[in-house]
């Protein structure tokens, strides 16, 4: 492992310009460009989005992105209920409201994990190329 | 560092013009959701201008997905303007929104 960086969000919705600004960080600093950057700090904003909307209430969500010699890892920990509906539905339509998170994350790394055993895990990784 | 966000709403003769600027998400885009969706209700064009927004995330697009929704209702849409090689625009196409709103797409050197 090359790098780590660690956010708490104790304070919920209101640290996700964090979450942005670490990945965004992480990312240039491991060598990601352009679009592909742009994918990596979106996704890993989604999956923050996700943990404090979902997560439990007083229980701080957290993420850990780790960069290493072929990939950047990131992953989103929080103790909510877990996945509502199954994870592996494509994109809604645009007519539809809510559900893109998860096929957005997928869309836009190279690898998306997900664990509801305690909480739920979002692990993003994307290849160097 | 994420770029300020600001967010400017003009109605000339209801036409309303709705322009964002820096990052624009689910921490930050209640004020933009608000004017989206008073526009949609009742004015004869929205434009939303993105070409200053550096990202969006799924709560925009869900404002976007539920005034469009309205606007489609009274057989109307939204122009949305985007600038070339940014991520909202990824995000947009990716995500299908161009068959619900106009989606102009300007060249980054293109004067607004």
């Amino acid at each position: 492992m090359i790098a780590e960086t660690r956010v708490i969000l104790r304070r919920g919705e209101d640290d996700l310009p964090l979450c942005r600004e670490a990945a965004q960080k992480a990312a240039a600093a491991a060598g990601f460009e352009g679009q592909v950057l742009g994918d990596i700090v979106c996704a890993v904003f989604e999956a923050c989005v996700n943990a404090v909307t979902h997560g439990r209430s007083g229980q701080a969500a957290t993420l850990r992105i780790r960069v290493y010699e072929d990939r950047l890892e990131a992953v989103v920990k929080d103790s909510g209920r877990g996945l509502d509906t199954p994870p592996g539905g494509p994109l809604p339509p645009p007519t539809v409201p809510h559900g893109r998170g998860i096929p957005l994350m997928r869309a836009f790394m190279d690898e998306v994990k997900l664990d509801d055993s305690n909480g739920l895990q979002v692990t993003l990784v994307k290849y160097r190329t | 560092m994420d770029e300020e966000t600001t967010l400017d709403v003009k109605n000339v003769d209801n036409e309303v013009t709705i322009t964002a600027t820096g990052a624009l998400d689910l921490h930050n885009s209640k004020a933009f959701h608000d004017a989206l969706l008073e526009a949609a209700q009742s004015a004869d064009g929205v434009v939303v201008d993105f070409r200053s927004v550096v990202y969006i995330d799924t709560a925009v697009l869900a404002h976007l997905c539920a005034a469009s929704n309205k606007m489609l209702a009274r057989d109307k849409r939204i122009k949305l303007l985007l600038r070339d090689h940014t991520h909202p625009l990824r995000t947009i196409q990716i995500t299908g929104f161009a068959a619900v709103l106009d989606a102009v797409v300007d060249d980054p050197g293109t004067d607004q």
